[in-house]
Parts: C-alpha cells; sequence; structure tokens
C-alpha cells in the first residue's frame, strides 16, 4: 500500500505541468483556513495545507477530500466612484493521502483554485493608468500546486511541493497591400504564432512539534515572474505610393509573485480552543509592475513628390521609460482562533475568526505612476461542523465550513506634486468581502 | 418530473454556453478633467466633424464656455465678423447653446438659425473691434471680459443676452506695465476663486501674465514671485531645442515661440487644494526654414493663489490644422474643449470653425439628438 501511494505521489508531482498564480495568497485557500486570517502554516493538516505548509499534509490521519467555492467583490473607489475591479470566484478543491513507504510516514498532496470566468488575465497597462495594482489582475488566474511530505521523526513533518507557470510569447505578422484611398480592396495576409513556455517555482514547508500542544512552521514560497512577449511586424505596400514596416516588440512581466518566508505557531490552550499566529515576509521591493516595455521601428518613406494634400506619415513613437515602482518589504502579521464550542460523539461545532493586518507596499503615489494599493486590514469569521459518521457504507469524518472575510482598507488621499499631472490629486477607499464554502471528507 | 429534467437540462446548457464577462477595473477613472483630449468623430456631430460651429463668412473663432448643467449644457460664446452695409466686417461676440454640448443653435448643420450677436464695438477706446470673449457666471450675473485695441473690457448681463458695458477698460497697459508687457493685453481668461477673488490671465508679448481684483471690475497684476521686484509673466515658451538632439520618436517642444489663448478653470481638489489649471496655445516654428508656425492646445497649472505655471510636456490637443484659443466646459465625469481652427485642407488661408473635443477620450459619444431651438 505505502509503495503504491508512493509511485501514486511522485506521478501526481510530476504530472502538475498546468499552471498558475496566486489567488490564494490575496484571499486564502479553503474556508477553515480563511475563517482563520490565513494563520495556519503550523495547524494546516487538511487540504489548505497544500498551500499553507506542504508539510502539513502528513499530518493528515486519512485520505481527505475538499471541494467549495468563494467570491470576492471588490468595492474599491478612486475619488468615490466604484471602479468595478472584477470579483475573483471559483472552486477551490484538492486531496490529501497520507501513507507510508517501510516505516516513514509520508504523504502527497493537491490544490486546485478554479476560476469560473477565466483561466488567465492578461493586461498590460500604462503606468500612468490609475489601477489597483494587487486586485486588478493577479487574482485572475488558476492555481494548482502538488506536494509532497514526510515525517522523518515524530516531530518533524517536511514538505514541498513544485508548481509549473506559463509564460507567453507570441507573434503578428502583417503582410500585403494596403489601400488607402479605397481600404476595401486591401489585401493583407496575418499569421499569428504564439507560444506558451513554462516556468517553476518551489514551495517547501517545515512543521515542529515542540510540545504536545505546540507547533512551530517555517515554510517558504519562492518568486516567480509570469512573462508576456508580443511581437507584431507590419511590412507592405500603401496605395502603390509607398511602402510602410512597422516593427512592435512588447515585453512585460504580466504578473510577479514574490518570495515569502512564513514563520507560523499554533497553540492548543485548551482541548476546545486552539490559537495560531503568523508572520509573513513578503519580498515585494523584488516587484516587477505589469507594464510593457515597447520598442517600435517605423519606416514610411515619403512617395515621390510628396505625401497627397490632407495625408501626412505617423512619426515613430517615443520609447517608454519605465519608472521604478519602488516597492517595499512588508511583514504581514496573521492571528486565528479556533474554538470547539459544542462537541458529542458524533457532532463537532467550531467556531473561528481572524485577524491580519497587510500594510501596503506601495509608496504614495505622487508622481506619474499610479499603483494604487491602501493599507488593509481584514478581519474574519467562521463556523465548521464536523459529523463523525461510522456506518457501513462510509466511516470517517465530513466537515462543513463556511468563511466570511470583511477587508478594510484605509482611505487614503494621494497628492501629485505636478500639478501639470493629467490624473491629479485623487482619494482612493475601499473594502472587500470574501466569503464561501467548503465541504470535506476524511475516510 | 420530464419537464423539471429538460428545464435543469436546458438551464446548465445556457449556463455552459455563456461567456465570462469583459474585464473591469477601469471605470471612471480619476482625471485631472483637462484632457488629453479626442476629437469628435462624424457619428457625434451633425455637421462635418469635428466642427460644431462653422461659417466662412462669421468666422466663428476664440471660444468661450459656461456649462449650464451637469448633463452636458453649454452656452458659447464666440468671437464673429458681423457682415456691416458698407461691405466691411466688424468683429463681435456671438453667443449659441447646445444642450449635448454639440448641437449648437445655428451651429454646423442648422442652416436656419444663426447664433445672436450680444456685444459689439461701441466705445471709442474699443476702437471698432471686441472678441476673445471669456465669460463666467457669478451668481445671477453672467460677466464676459472682452479684448479689443485699448485693453480688457467688461459686460454684464443678467439675461445673458441684454449686456452692459463697463465704461472704461478694466485692465489695460499703462506706464505701471512690466518690459514683458510689449503689447496691450489680450486673450482674456477671468475666473472666479473660491475666496471670492477674480483672477485674470492674459496674453502679452507671446508670454502669459496675471492679474487680481476683488471685484472684478479693477485688476492689478500679479507676480508670481513676491521675492523679486520685478512682477514676471506666469508662463513663457519653452526653451527651444534642436530635434537632432532628441531620442528617436521624441519631439520638440510644441511651444517654443509663444503662448497665449489662455483659458483658466480652477478647481479644488479632493486634497483640499487650490488647482489652477490652465489651457492655452501653443507655437513654435517648423518646416525646413523655420517659416511655418504649427500650434496646439497645451495645459500648464499650479497649486495655489499664485505663483508661475508648470506645463505639462504633452499636448492636450493636437490636430495640425492650426488649433488654439481653447476653452472647456466640464462637467462631473467628462468635458469638452472646443478651439478653432482650419476648416480645410487645401484652402490658403483656410476659414476657420469652432472644433470640438472630447475628454475622456476612451468614451464614445452617442449620437447627437437634436440643435438647441434657442441661442
Amino acid at each position: 500500500m505505502g509503495r503504491r501511494i508512493a509511485l501514486l505521489g511522485a506521478a501526481t508531482f510530476f504530472w502538475t505541468s498546468a499552471a498558475f498564480a496566486n489567488p490564494p495568497d490575496t484571499f486564502g485557500f479553503g474556508s477553515r483556513s480563511t475563517a482563520l486570517a490565513g494563520a495556519v502554516s503550523a495547524d494546516a493538516t487538511d487540504v489548505s495545507a497544500n498551500y499553507y505548509n506542504p508539510a502539513g499534509i502528513v499530518g493528515a490521519k486519512s485520505f481527505s477530500a475538499m471541494v467549495g467555492y468563494f467570491r470576492v467583490d471588490h468595492h474599491l473607489a478612486l475619488n468615490g466612484q466604484d471602479t468595478h475591479v472584477d470579483p475573483v470566484r471559483g472552486i477551490n478543491a484538492g486531496f490529501v493521502i497520507p501513507g507510508r513507504i517501510r516505516s516513514l510516514p509520508v504523504a502527497i498532496g493537491l490544490a486546485l483554485h478554479l476560476p469560473d470566468d477565466r483561466i488567465s488575465r492578461v493586461r498590460a497597462l500604462r503606468q500612468e493608468q490609475p489601477r489597483w495594482e494587487l486586485y486588478d489582475n493577479r487574482n485572475q488566474r488558476l492555481y494548482l500546486a502538488a506536494n509532497v511530505a514526510i515525517r522523518p521523526f515524530s516531530w518533524l513533518e517536511i514538505g514541498g511541493g513544485v508548481s509549473f507557470m506559463s509564460s507567453t510569447r507570441g507573434r503578428l505578422d502583417i503582410t500585403g497591400k494596403a489601400e488607402i484611398f479605397s481600404p476595401q480592396n486591401s489585401s493583407l495576409r496575418h499569421e499569428v504564432d504564439a507560444d506558451l513556455t513554462a516556468i517553476r517555482y518551489p514551495q517547501v514547508g517545515v512543521r515542529v512539534h515542540v510540545h504536545p500542544r505546540a507547533s512551530l512552521a517555517v515554510v517558504y514560497r519562492a518568486e516567480f515572474q509570469l512573462g508576456l512577449d508580443l511581437d507584431a511586424r507590419l511590412y507592405g505596400d500603401v496605395s502603390a505610393l509607398t511602402t510602410a514596416y512597422y516593427q512592435l516588440a512588447t515585453s512585460s512581466v504580466n504578473a510577479f509573485l514574490p518570495r515569502q518566508l512564513v514563520f507560523g505557531g499554533s497553540w492548543r490552550v485548551r482541548d476546545d480552543v486552539r490559537v495560531n499566529a503568523d508572520l509573513t515576509w513578503v519580498n515585494w521591493s523584488a516587484y516587477v509592475p505589469p507594464v510593457a516595455q515597447l520598442n517600435v521601428d517605423l519606416n514610411i518613406p515619403p512617395p515621390a513628390g510628396g505625401w497627397p494634400a490632407g495625408i501626412s506619415a505617423p512619426t515613430t513613437p517615443a520609447p517608454i521609460t519605465i519608472l521604478p515602482i519602488g516597492m517595499r518589504d512588508r511583514l504581514v502579521p496573521r492571528l486565528g482562533f479556533e474554538w470547539n464550542a459544542f462537541s458529542t460523539e458524533r457532532i463537532d461545532l467550531l467556531v473561528r475568526g481572524g485577524y491580519e493586518y497587510a500594510k501596503s507596499p506601495i509608496p504614495r503615489q505622487t508622481g506619474t505612476t499610479n499603483y494604487v494599493d491602501l493599507d488593509r486590514h481584514s478581519m474574519s469569521a467562521g463556523l465548521g461542523v464536523q459529523w463523525h459518521v461510522k456506518s457501513h457504507i462510509y466511516s470517517g469524518t465530513l466537515s462543513f465550513d463556511t468563511h466570511l472575510q470583511w477587508s478594510e482598507l484605509v482611505s487614503q488621499v494621494f497628492e501629485k506634486n505636478n500639478p501639470a499631472d493629467f490624473i491629479g490629486d485623487y482619494r482612493a477607499s475601499g473594502h472587500i468581502l470574501n466569503y464561501g464554502a467548503s465541504i470535506a471528507a476524511q475516510f | 418530473m420530464r419537464a423539471f429534467v429538460i428545464v435543469i437540462m436546458a438551464v446548465s446548457i445556457f449556463a455552459c454556453a455563456t461567456l465570462a464577462s469583459e474585464g473591469e477595473g477601469d471605470r471612471d477613472l480619476p482625471t485631472a478633467g483637462i484632457g488629453p483630449f479626442r476629437k469628435l468623430v462624424q457619428s457625434e456631430v451633425f455637421g462635418v466633424a469635428p466642427f460644431v460651429l462653422q461659417d466662412n463668412q462669421l468666422a466663428y473663432r476664440e471660444p468661450s464656455a459656461i456649462a449650464t448643467d451637469g448633463n452636458a449644457g453649454v452656452i458659447l460664446f464666440v468671437g464673429a465678423d458681423e457682415a456691416m452695409k458698407d461691405g466691411g466686417k466688424t468683429p463681435v461676440i456671438a453667443r449659441t447653446r447646445a444642450n449635448d454640448g454639440r448641437s449648437f443653435y445655428g451651429g454646423a448643420g442648422d442652416f436656419t438659425h444663426t447664433p445672436t450677436i450680444v456685444l459689439r464695438p461701441t466705445e471709442p477706446w474699443e476702437k471698432g473691434s471686441v472678441g476673445s470673449p471669456s465669460a463666467l457666471a457669478v451668481g445671477d450675473t453672467t460677466y464676459l471680459y472682452y479684448a479689443c485695441e485699448g485693453g480688457i473690457g467688461l459686460a454684464r448681463s443678467k439675461d445673458g443676452f441684454a449686456f452692459t458695458k463697463e465704461p472704461l477698460p478694466v485692465f489695460a497697459r499703462d506706464a505701471s506695465a512690466p518690459p514683458w508687457e510689449t503689447t496691450q493685453p489680450k486673450a482674456p481668461s477671468v475666473a472666479h476663486f473660491p475666496d471670492g477673488t477674480f483672477h485674470l490671465i492674459y496674453e502679452s508679448g507671446g508670454v502669459l501674465g496675471e492679474a487680481v481684483s476683488q471685484d472684478g471690475l479693477s485688476f492689478r497684476r500679479l507676480d508670481p514671485d513676491p521675492s523679486t521686484p520685478d512682477v514676471e509673466p506666469i508662463m513663457g515658451p519653452s526653451l527651444d531645442v534642436d530635434p537632432a538632439s532628441l531620442p528617436k520618436g521624441v519631439l520638440p517642444p510644441f511651444d517654443t515661440l509663444r503662448v497665449g489663448h489662455p483659458c483658466i478653470v480652477p478647481r479644488v481638489t479632493v486634497a483640499g487644494r487650490l488647482h489652477v489649471r490652465v489651457l492655452y496655445s501653443g507655437y513654435r516654428r517648423s518646416g525646413a526654414d523655420g517659416s511655418n508656425v504649427t500650434s496646439a492646445v497645451g495645459f500648464a497649472a499650479r497649486y495655489g493663489e499664485y505663483g508661475f505655471l508648470i506645463r505639462n510636456s504633452t499636448p492636450v490637443f493636437s490636430a495640425d490644422r492650426h488649433e488654439e484659443a481653447p476653452a472647456l466646459a466640464e462637467w462631473e465625469r467628462a468635458s469638452m474643449l472646443y478651439v478653432h481652427e482650419d476648416y480645410s485642407t487645401t484652402t490658403t488661408p483656410s476659414p476657420i470653425g469652432i472644433a470640438a473635443a472630447f475628454s475622456p477620450p476612451s468614451l464614445t459619444l452617442p449620437d447627437p439628438v437634436a440643435f438647441s431651438d434657442s441661442p
């Protein structure tokens, strides 16, 4: 049995080749963990451990499968006007399979966030355009993680996984003849060549049981950059007057996940009360904003005798100078508690709560750029019901968890240094509502 | 039961076949309300886009706009030429109205009406011409500042049609004028500031100066830098740059020859700061021998009651048709720019007309519905 589990784990580990960025970073994974404000790196042994701490999956007592749904509604306003940032919503699902290889406890796990609106979203805005940098585009994508964990000693659990991201490279060629006086007679050929290339990044975690009632954890998540490179080339004849050559090369980082280092602790204060705390260092200073670097080559020689009246040739656009965003590393504290408020042999009713403070890593936008972000206070709550079943059909625990998280963004006014700025001063404010539920089965 | 299954299947198929909504996140973004602008397209006007007021004989020019409501209503005062019985022409000021910011009474395509003339030269010091109107509503009174040979005059009206002139210019070049004021002040633009003062920005000698008044009737020059003994202009032309020294694709400044036709639009930002925004015409020499002069509409601004203007290096509107004399009508989430520019690309000199441009440029206006039925 142990050998088969190990083979299944290895297969899963290497099969995981699709991929993923990180809505869980911002909104959590699984209703129980989100209700605890994500302070579960030393506590989670369920499917959510695939994200929070892969070492935790080896703590699962039996096979566990989870499926849930969540939705995040943004109410983010600039100058009091809602900018209609898209909601993040979709299915969270996964499984954990514990077992043994010889006498070594091992486990494999898989976690998936499947958006129900779009698999991924590519966006490269001008750096002057106001946008909610951490909420607008980064969370609109698939997330998939696969992990393996072992417990070499009874007090030590080690886990890790690897994920694959997909970069985009594409080329568009247009050749032919353009009739500027009768466009319907133009004859143009289009050729598109797009390529998705894989990018890998690892995550590892350790959990140490320092006391029968207390555990500590360290988790590391690596950085990745999701690139977007597009080339466009236009070459042809313009109404037999002249030729036109236009080449555009654009390169940008469409999504960036900073390195993270999590320190966590979990303490069972009483038999029915657990308190968790996490502190996450986020390497935001390495952040690369999703602004396209453009290189343009345009050559349209004037026809013999000059341009016809009313027609002038376009000029080559000036190259874009991308200004540094200047983000700062941040420490994000999280606190959570879980109280087993009602317990019988068959039913447990759990009440959960949590708090997270995420200070914005983006400096005040007083210059040309407008990467909008605000300090965020997140308060979460949730209920869980565990039903312990023993029958000839099913023997195990069925869990139903819900979560509700309210994030309040501290309103701030951005004052521009340059009075001739096209955007000018503006006030940013907002809140985010995150809610969902999940069911899990352990057997 | 069978019907239930069919309904469930139909709903499921319908749900599976739906497409994701188009991504958003960039609706109602903040702007300084001052562009960049895009010229109106043919579907947005009755006449020939982007013109909203054009007549070869009357030569509408130098617009000044008052937004009358929060929904694109505009009263436009313009300079024009009135045909005289002797065959000559007299520069006058006319007014018209549009309920949608575009379809003016007597505008391009409204052949049965003509904007109403509200001001003619009558005073000796006007020397036979009035023009460059700058209109603003103060309470229930319309203040109409105008330029003439003798300086800047003021006429006031309760109904916006019958104006009573001040007997003398409210601002003129006199012995106290600074050395850079080499011409009579012209192209006035006046705004009523939140503290109750009237600020006048004018053109003289190819630069912009500023004057202030407590009552709108008597102006004194405003020094942008009180730490120096002289009264300086608040903005002059940009320094000239050799285009060959610029990186590929970088255009030289558009206003190196002179600046003029200011349009002052103050506001208080969400930060509580007084934001003095000024649109202006910028001119530079072009062509191989520098004999041509091109123009574009620029944006300069400052924070506070006084001081120099700081310009944005990018024009807010440039159409390569000698556009100049900007006027702005501003509503809560959009603004319309009016300029006069060449109507023809083949006739030299070209007749001019009032063209319109819109901001934010990403929005498309609905089709025009009807011309205003009154001026």
